[in-house]
């Protein structure tokens, strides 16, 4: 090292911080360099320079210039709202945005077990608005609604004269038809029970033809559900119908106690056997066909209520798929069974 | 504790490390009394059994170090921007303050004025390690602790630092020899 320049170990030197073999190293370079020695002399000139500087006395501006400071950052308690916290409420707010634009796609059922549950959902909501609407009075009692049930009954059933039909729309108050609120899958269950109870004492025959029995059966079917098992799965539609209303019912088991219950017997019986034997149903042929509520059908877009014999896979594929939409194998049924 | 008695207290030594730091007195009375004003909304944080003087020492450093880097990303989107009419008001620094204390001979105010100008043109980074080092006769580790630099590092830029300003400050150094 004493034959070079020691320039580069000069500051670490006056801060002593070589090794003790470099420290004599420099030392020896420096008694014999004069450059080296030069330099070596203005840093410590250099740092005794800087080390005598004062320490600067700051002005009596600078101390209420702070206090100032200090006072308006306390008079703007809420100046942070302009600041990044403004960028945050910003973002939330857009995507508050997003979220609010995109929830019907979020919402769309992906299978039709969903969709059912969705369906029942909004069968429900939008019976209970109904119906509160005609309690409230700002939606008189709907006319078309009663109309459309007891066309239901007549075209399904074939046993109600328009007449009989047009009497009924006639004897009942319009102020008792009020679909009753509530939970509407309770409602279904209690009026269930309660025709199974009329089932077990009922008497042998009833004729058929009077518009109470039209009614009750019309009301123990669930309307248009009872004969494919529909209202078990859709609760709330089978309420839907004005004829489920309970003051309705009350008002023909009083008339004509006996025959409804055996007419609701009769009706009953098929609806707890919940299926058609389909070998006596002709192939294409629905024999009961309906138009569905309006929410019904809003994922398969099938909005006509029909009943149909599935004779074979090929045919239940296809309903299937027509229901479902999706290419998937559908619930696998032996079809052998009635052959 | 009184927060104005404890500025009052540490007012120069503050005041001093802000103007070495920035080299500028403007400059350096701004990061002063920032430095007051974010030590008063942590003043409840502050512990009294330690220094209120190196508490404060260590504020002034970190919103130093917070500057450079503003500036730092500052000068590099400047230096991409095409409008750039004008002088640069980087360049263009403040010249140090010429008010020299009472009492102070010409000779000593010319000297301060010197040593201010000179670290007025290092680059921060070097004015920092050379101020911390030989005006606030900072250790080796104080150093690497309060710029977050290895020691190695803080050993080698010091002695790079020096040299710079020994080159800026050669006259004045000639004239004392």
């Amino acid at each position: 090292m004493s034959d070079q320049h020691v320039e580069d170990h000069l500051s670490a030197y006056l801060d002593q911080q070589l090794p003790e073999e470099d420290r004599a190293a420099v030392e020896a370079h420096l008694s014999g360099c004069a450059e080296c020695g030069r330099r070596h002399q203005e840093l410590i000139q250099m740092r005794e320079l800087l080390k005598g500087q004062p320490v600067m006395e700051p002005p009596e501006s600078f101390y209420t210039g702070v206090l100032e400071k200090i006072e308006k950052k306390k008079a703007r308690p809420l100046s942070f709202i302009w600041g990044m916290p403004m960028k945050a409420l910003a973002t939330a707010c857009v995507v508050m945005l997003v979220v609010f634009v995109t929830r019907d796609s979020w919402r769309r059922p992906v299978s039709i077990q969903e969709m059912r549950a969705t369906d029942q959902l909004a069968g429900a909501k939008n019976e209970t608005e109904q119906a509160t609407a005609v309690k409230q009075g700002q939606m008189p009692p709907s006319s078309e609604l009663q109309l459309e049930s007891a066309e239901q009954v007549s075209g399904a059933e074939g046993i109600m004269e328009p007449s009989q039909s047009q009497g009924v729309d006639a004897s009942v108050p319009q102020k008792k038809i009020v679909v009753s609120v509530g939970p509407r899958e309770e409602a279904y269950k209690e009026d269930k029970q309660k025709l199974r109870r009329a089932i077990a004492q009922a008497p042998a025959s009833v004729p058929l033809g009077s518009r109470k029995d039209v009614r009750l059966q019309a009301r123990d079917m669930g309307g248009f559900a009872a004969q494919n098992s529909f209202a078990d799965r859709s609760p709330a539609a089978a309420v839907r119908s004005p004829m489920t209303s309970t003051d309705e019912l009350e008002a023909a088991a009083e008339v004509d106690e006996k025959s409804l219950l055996k007419k609701a017997a009769k009706t009953a019986h098929a609806a707890d056997k919940e299926s058609v034997d389909i070998r006596a149903v002709p192939q294409g042929n629905p024999f009961t066909a309906g138009e569905l509520p309006e929410w019904r059908g809003s994922y398969s877009g099938v909005r006509q209520f029909r009943t149909v014999a599935v004779r074979s896979s090929q045919e239940w594929t296809k309903l299937w798929r027509e229901h479902t939409g999706t290419q998937k194998p559908p619930l696998p049924v032996d079809f052998s069974a009635f052959r | 504790m009184d927060f104005e008695q404890v500025m009052r207290e540490n007012g120069p030594l503050i005041y001093t490390l802000a103007v070495r730091l920035t080299g500028s007195t403007a400059d350096g009375q701004d990061l002063a009394q920032e430095t007051f004003v974010k030590a008063y909304e942590n003043f409840s944080k502050f512990r009294e059994d330690s220094s209120a003087g190196t508490w404060l020492y260590r504020i002034c450093v970190n919103l130093w170090k917070n500057r450079v880097r503003y500036e730092k990303r500052r000068s590099f989107w400047k230096h991409f921007s095409l409008e750039r009419s004008g002088p640069d008001e980087d360049s263009v620094r403040e010249l140090p303050a010429s008010d020299p204390p009472q009492g102070a001979s010409l000779e000593e105010a010319d000297r301060r004025n010197a040593v201010q100008a000179a670290l007025g043109q290092m680059e921060p980074q070097d004015r920092a390690i050379v101020v911390l080092r030989d005006m606030e006769n900072r250790s080796y580790e104080d150093i690497a602790q309060f710029l977050d630099l290895p020691l190695g590092t803080v050993k080698s830029r010091l002695a790079r630092s020096r040299e710079r300003l020994r080159q800026l400050l050669e006259p004045h150094l000639k004239d004392t020899l």
